[in-house]
């Protein structure tokens, strides 16, 4: 496997050859500072951008397109990485090998079609391409409620950190969504192409002049701005945690619990967090999982999750709205259980394995590979071999000490007020 | 032992049918370090109607045992669970239970011999207690209720329950809240002894694994359970009528985008052809007519009736073929008139035929570099064909426009049954 970094003085671009697969990956991220007024229109540029192009006026036209071309895959999603946003454009292809001379070059292509030439009219999108994805994302963004989860970790989120990017719905809001026209759209594209710092990865059996290939086809000029770290830090922690309550009408009640991190350093967030959060309730030997479910029969799901970049974790579980106070007061127990050091050597040892495990097979795949580079681009973050030595020496006494700097801020129970028996017909 | 190239994918088989009717199948993969292993009985939500193991008369028992089984599975007779030796190992370990087949799995990269012996081991060794049935029931109950409140599960099991007059698909696999109260330990038992017996079950490994090794490590695994090869079992027999059980059927749910789908029964009987490729032959006219590369869907999205493609599926029964085709649309009654109308026409041209193909055998190529998809794939051809396909591609070739034009031809689209839900308006 053979890495390379370049800049191209207007975006990073980042080689990773690697023979043994049969599919060819390359992801284009754009980078920019979170800001909630934004977040719609990078879930615009979301789908619009895949929808159509100048070329392909329609998605029909250039799922055609994707045939032709054995059948390649494109993707987009725009997420929020701690201080970030990042909107990433990726495609997916079989190596020359296995289709036929010249695919290479024509797949990638497709991806910078698609990225610089937008389908754009007198200076702003295509009208009607510009009324289909908005529906789309209205949809999205409406039957984003239906779904009880998504609103019971959203409303954990707005109870406990206010104004702090995590609070604010990633999907954006109708009323933000109508304000957005085909002009002020294509004037942020513009911007994004510009002024947010850009990636390029590619990963696979590539040839040996790709470089030069995309440099001639993937031409922007954009002002390289320097990125800052991800990492947010909460600053606001309460002497004891608040309770709140909504409804829904659904047969089973979301429970919620968020917690802070305060004052951790590095090391505690990639190595001690994720060692700490397998042990309380990342997986079927959790302390979670054996107590609220195996042993109270209190649910079917549940599991505790880690946003280190956030600097925040929750817990969810199914269950029964009656059986609020037990899965309240175990999951409290469970916690202060873990500040008391209340694990063995063995939960340790089980824990690193299984982190050393995912290790192990990050070289499995094209898109694993890829986000192994991604993750030291953005987060600073180890190389597999150098986690591998990390995670090894971390002890008990560290884990106690970030359970310390765990602080349980908020419980938010989404309330199923539908009787189990009964139906709406 | 067997060893025969997957011709098109670079891939080799290797295969042995033990003395006691266990089938192994192992792809070894070059390039990975992570290995997944599948144990599988042909057992599933479909099975509720047995003549039990040693016994003379055919029964029934509740809905949703099979999954109940696959849960329990997982308790050991020691006390403790059979997930702790995986999570031990560094490896990640689950099970699922669909209508056909039950199947227990692992991952992982290191202590594949020992995960692999305790696989088979927690597998062949029931241990059910009056009191680990009772504690279970809680859980399953709530994974019930979970269930009951995602709108696109209800669509697809109201399309079943309305599609179906006999056949035991017409049940949720999970059984409901009353069928999970009434299992017992001996219930649970008596269909572990049916059907967990080798000669009704099959391992499929994948990946970074030696497989001369592997399968010696099996076959000494299974030598020292001195169970001996082929137990015939009976099960219920069911004779579906060509008739929906009910036509239409609304809902309401705390939704905001109402969620529709329409299954047509199809009557596949007189078709001279495997179900699976009559199927194939089905949903991929359908696709043609309805996906993103159609004339229709480009009308529906401009007219903001779709927003996203619909979702279609082909489910094989005995003499029928359901297919479903599931929308989330702010109107439905415009989305259905309109897809019956398109599917009038089931006619496709020599083009769309081609791509079709082409698409299909790209996909092959591309899940043969993942060791989760080639599982998955070798296990649906040995549950569904009774045997693996070794030269995929040229099976997907072989797919012809005259076979298709025939077969659309035989079939009916106009028995269909329609399941929507629509949400709750606040009076």
């Amino acid at each position: 496997m053979e890495y390379i970094k370049e800049s191209t003085g207007s975006y990073n671009l980042h080689t990773i050859k690697v023979d043994k697969f049969k599919n060819i990956c390359m992801t284009i991220k754009f980078k920019a500072p979170f800001n909630e007024k934004e977040i719609v229109y990078r879930n615009f540029l979301d789908i619009i951008l895949i929808e159509a192009s100048k070329k392909y006026s329609s998605r029909r036209l250039l799922k055609l397109a994707t045939i032709d071309l054995y059948n390649l895959k494109i993707y987009s999603n725009s997420t929020r990485r701690g201080k970030y946003s990042i909107l990433s454009f990726s495609t997916s292809f079989l190596s020359e090998k296995y289709t036929e001379k010249g695919m290479f070059s024509k797949s990638i292509e497709l991806l910078f079609e698609l990225i610089l030439n937008p389908y754009v009219k007198n200076n702003e999108f295509d009208k009607e391409l510009f009324d289909v994805c908005k529906n789309i994302l209205r949809d999205d963004i409406i039957s984003s409620k239906d779904n009880p989860s998504r609103v019971a970790v959203l409303g954990l989120k707005k109870k406990m950190s206010p104004n702090m990017p995590c609070s604010y719905d990633d999907i954006g809001s109708l009323e933000e969504l109508n304000k957005v026209t085909p002009k002020k759209l294509y004037d942020y594209y513009k911007k994004v192409i510009k002024t947010n710092i850009i990636d390029i990865f590619i990963c696979g059996n590539i040839p040996s002049n790709t470089s030069s290939i995309i440099k001639d086809k993937f031409k922007v000029v954009n002002e390289c701005i320097k990125s800052e770290s991800h990492y947010i830090k909460e600053s606001n922690f309460k002497d004891k945690y608040s309770i709140y309550k909504e409804s829904k009408k659904v047969k089973q009640s979301v429970f919620t619990l968020g917690f802070k991190l305060k004052d951790m350093d590095m090391f505690e967030y990639r190595y001690v967090l994720p060692v700490y959060n397998y042990i309380l309730g990342a997986g079927p030997s959790s302390k979670l999982f054996k107590e609220v479910r195996e042993k109270n029969s209190l649910c079917y799901s549940i599991s505790s999750n880690i946003n280190q970049l956030d600097s925040i974790g929750l817990i969810i579980a199914g269950i029964n709205k009656d059986n609020f106070d037990k899965v309240k007061e175990l999951c409290l127990k469970l916690i202060d259980d873990m500040e008391k050091g209340k694990f063995s050597d063995d939960d340790i040892k089980e824990a690193i394995k299984c982190y050393l495990d995912g290790l192990y097979s990050v070289y499995d795949g094209v898109s694993s590979i890829s986000n192994i580079y991604e993750s030291v681009e953005y987060f600073d973050s180890d190389m597999p071999e150098v986690m591998k030595e990390k995670v090894k020496t971390v002890t008990k006494k560290m884990i106690v000490d970030v359970a310390k700097k765990i602080k349980v801020d908020t419980v938010f129970l989404l309330e199923g007020s539908l009787d189990n028996e009964k139906e709406i017909n | 032992m067997k060893k025969k190239l997957i011709k098109g994918l670079d891939l080799e088989v290797y295969s042995e049918k033990l003395s006691n009717g266990l089938e192994v199948y192992i792809i070894p993969f070059k390039n990975v370090k992570l290995t997944y292993a599948t144990y599988t009985t042909r057992y599933g939500g479909n099975n509720n109607e047995f003549i039990p193991y040693g016994e003379k008369e055919m029964i029934n028992v509740p809905k949703g045992i099979a999954h109940f089984l696959e849960h329990k599975m997982f308790e050991q007779e020691d006390g403790s669970d059979a997930f702790k030796y995986f999570n031990e190992n560094g490896a990640r370990a689950n099970a699922y239970t669909s209508s056909k087949q039950t199947t227990y799995l692992f991952s992982g990269v290191n202590e594949f011999y020992n995960n692999l012996k305790h696989l088979l081991s927690y597998v062949e060794s029931p241990y059910f207690t009056d009191k680990n049935v009772e504690k279970e029931k809680g859980i399953i109950k709530e994974e019930i209720h979970m269930g009951d409140d995602n709108p696109y599960s209800r669509v697809y099991k109201g399309l079943l329950f309305n599609s179906l007059i006999n056949h035991p698909m017409k049940y949720p696999v999970i059984g409901t809240d009353e069928s999970v109260s009434s299992i017992t330990k001996e219930d649970l038992y008596k269909c572990y002894n049916t059907f967990y017996h080798p000669s009704n079950m099959f391992l499929v490994i994948t990946g970074n694994v030696n497989p001369v090794i592997t399968i010696k490590l099996i076959r000494d695994h299974e030598n020292k359970r001195n169970l001996k090869s082929k137990r015939k079992i009976t099960l219920g027999e069911y004779k579906e009528p060509n008739e929906v059980f009910r036509k239409e059927e609304k809902l309401k749910m705390d939704i905001t985008v109402p969620k529709i789908g329409i299954a047509y029964k199809i009557n596949i009987k007189d078709i001279k052809l495997n179900k699976y490729k009559v199927r194939s032959y089905i949903l991929s006219g359908i696709s043609t007519k309805l996906d993103e590369t159609s004339l229709f869907y480009e009308k529906m999205s401009k007219k903001d009736i779709l927003t996203i493609p619909v979702d279609l599926e082909g489910i094989v029964l005995d003499d029928h073929i359901i297919v479903m085709i599931l929308a989330e649309t702010n109107n439905p009654s415009l989305l259905l008139k309109e897809i019956k109308k398109e599917l009038k026409d089931l006619s496709i041209t020599e083009e769309e035929h081609n791509r079709a193909i082409k698409s299909s055998i790209c996909s092959q190529i591309t899940s043969s570099d993942n060791i989760f998809k080639m599982n998955s794939l070798l296990m649906s051809s040995i549950i569904n064909n009774g045997e693996v396909v070794y030269n995929p591609i040229k099976r997907i070739r072989k797919y012809n426009l005259k076979e298709y034009k025939k077969i659309i031809s035989s079939i009916n689209l106009d028995n269909y049954t329609i399941f929507e839900i629509d949400p709750l308006k606040e009076d």
